[in-house]
């Protein structure tokens, strides 16, 4: 047994019960408290949840505005001087995932499939949350339809040219995605 | 109650295990990962802060569910025995280890299990290298190879895991600051706290009663040709293939796979790993956390270890991606099997054991 049977307690086991359950209680008290308390303001765990989802729109917000002159010369047509944008956006800016995203539409607008998939696959490995539905990233349908279109395409492709390295490594980037948007533990 | 005797407690854990696995992905748990141990050990690691992916941090209640489930059939039915002592650091580090095998292909046994049952091709190759690994193991069994015999150790070492359990369960109601839960990614993934709790409870006492073990059923095979827990772990895969069925589910095929890659090689090496770690410390991830929770101390200090493997898994990025292995997986994976062969080397008894 754990803990003696009444009968055979002394004072001291009793003294050390006591104490015990004083400490579990003012424990459980402490901790109740500090949950209640982090509630209250938002703390900690629960709140992290809330202020990242915050700090994700306000991250939608500024990539809106950032790359609003690229969408709006992509927009009209003006893929080049888009890109020229684009390139300007991404040397001020380095390391903005959103960059492979307006890459990738250009790539789309020009008729460039697998330079968009490959700008695709840069920019779900940079920012994971482009194919996380719980996020205001996602932009899995949009990655979607580009897999669908790239599937019925470059098998065919891959056919007729059975030595094109650059149809092989599109093919790769096509089964990478399409593994990232079906979700998993990743 | 004779009626519940005469049930094959194996072949109903395993019916559970599968179909409370899918039933967990379709209530909200990551597709293909409704019970996955490794996978919640490393959410239960970000959770505890011992790595910074945030993406990664959870406590899956299920886990919980499993030890205590465990726990309170073992203390109702008398099947509650302190044990312990038996190599303890070997034990740690074969669970540490298992985890790094299991992050490589991206799932534990009984994920495995999920994955093949939902129509993905990609877990072929980790059956194969699971079985493979478990036939070595059996092998070495049959050639003198034992850990040291466990001996009776005071009661109290026996209920440090369920209280760990509980204090993970209040970490997750109170949730105080030092708790970190993540809000994307597949910590964001999560079935209703209760639902998990209840399914893990259950398949947790299930699984006391009736000693399911992935890696035990195909080394019960494979040394005396017993099947009862075979049976079970074929239980398990037949109601992950019809539950998946069934809720729309299952995708055959290589490619589209959630959470997988196609690097078969690695995948059959880790799993290799995993199934022969596992028959050496004498279950797999799910069985160690099962046997936690009735009071095997060894099996606690393996799931130490496990949680262990889990952190420094996503801290020096060892896990896979859809991209496929990194390079830090890989050598994890080597010198795991070293660590596993340089183990069963180091305990081969040369005269036949008397246990």
């Amino acid at each position: 047994m754990l803990l003696k049977s009444g009968n055979n307690m002394d004072w001291l086991d009793k003294i050390n019960i006591t104490i015990l359950a004083g400490l579990v209680a003012v424990t459980l008290g402490m901790l109740v408290q500090h949950g209640l308390a982090a509630r209250q303001q938002g703390g900690a765990a629960v709140s992290s949840g809330t202020s990242i989802q915050k700090a994700y729109r306000e991250q939608v917000a500024r990539d809106a505005r950032l790359y609003r002159d690229v969408r709006h010369l992509r927009e009209q047509g003006e893929t080049r001087q888009a890109m020229a944008r684009l390139k300007a956006i991404m040397k001020a800016h380095p390391g903005n995932p959103y960059s492979f995203v307006a890459m990738a539409r250009l790539d789309l607008a020009d008729g460039r499939l697998t330079g968009a998939i490959a700008n695709f696959r840069k920019a779900v490995d940079a920012r994971p949350e482009y194919v996380d539905k719980k996020t205001p990233f996602y932009i899995g349908k949009e990655i979607e339809a580009v897999v669908t279109e790239a599937l019925a395409k470059l098998p065919r492709e891959k056919k007729l040219k059975p030595d094109d390295k650059s149809i092989v490594v599109a093919l790769q980037n096509v089964y990478y995605l399409q593994r990232r948007l079906a979700g998993g533990c990743e | 109650m004779n009626w519940l005797k005469r049930i094959d407690t194996a072949l109903v854990t395993g019916l559970l295990l599968g179909s409370g696995g899918v039933l967990l992905s379709l209530l909200g748990n990551p597709a293909n990962s409704g019970i996955c141990v490794s996978c919640f050990m490393e959410n239960l690691a970000g959770a505890l802060q011992l790595h910074p992916n945030l993406r990664m941090s959870y406590i899956r209640p299920e886990l919980i569910g499993f030890v205590l489930g465990s726990f309170l059939v073992a203390t109702r039915t008398r099947r509650f025995r302190v044990t312990g002592g038996s190599s303890p650091v070997i034990r740690f580090f074969l669970g540490f280890f298992i985890i790094l095998g299991c992050s490589v292909f991206i799932g534990c046994p009984i994920k495995m299990l999920q994955r093949l049952g939902s129509g993905d091709l990609t877990a072929v190759a980790a059956t194969l290298g699971l079985v493979f690994g478990v036939w070595l193991g059996a092998k070495y069994i049959r050639k003198g190879t034992f850990l040291d015999r466990e001996k009776e150790m005071p009661r109290i070492n026996g209920y440090i895991m369920p209280l760990l359990a509980l204090l993970m369960l209040i970490f997750l109601l109170l949730r105080p600051g030092f708790i970190r839960l993540g809000a994307s990614g597949p910590a964001a993934l999560h079935a209703p706290l209760l639902v998990s709790l209840a399914i893990g409870l259950v398949i947790g006492g299930f699984a006391q009663r009736s000693g399911l073990c992935i890696t035990g059923g195909i080394r019960n095979f494979f040394l005396v040709r017993e099947t009862t827990l075979l049976f079970g772990v074929l239980a398990a895969l037949g109601s992950v293939f019809v539950t998946s069925l069934a809720t729309g589910q299952f995708h055959l095929g290589m490619n589209g796979q959630p959470a997988s890659h196609l690097s078969h090689g690695w995948t059959f090496l880790a799993m290799t790993l995993v199934g022969l770690a596992s028959v050496i410390i004498d279950g797999c991830p799910f069985r160690q956390l099962i046997k936690a929770g009735q009071g095997d101390i060894d099996a606690a200090l393996a799931s130490f270890g496990m949680l262990a493997g889990a952190a420094v898994a996503i801290s020096w990025s060892l896990q896979s991606t859809s991209a496929g292995p990194s390079f830090g997986g890989k050598i994890a994976v080597l010198t795991g099997l070293a660590f596993s062969i340089v183990v069963v080397m180091s305990y081969r008894h040369r005269t036949r054991p008397t246990r």
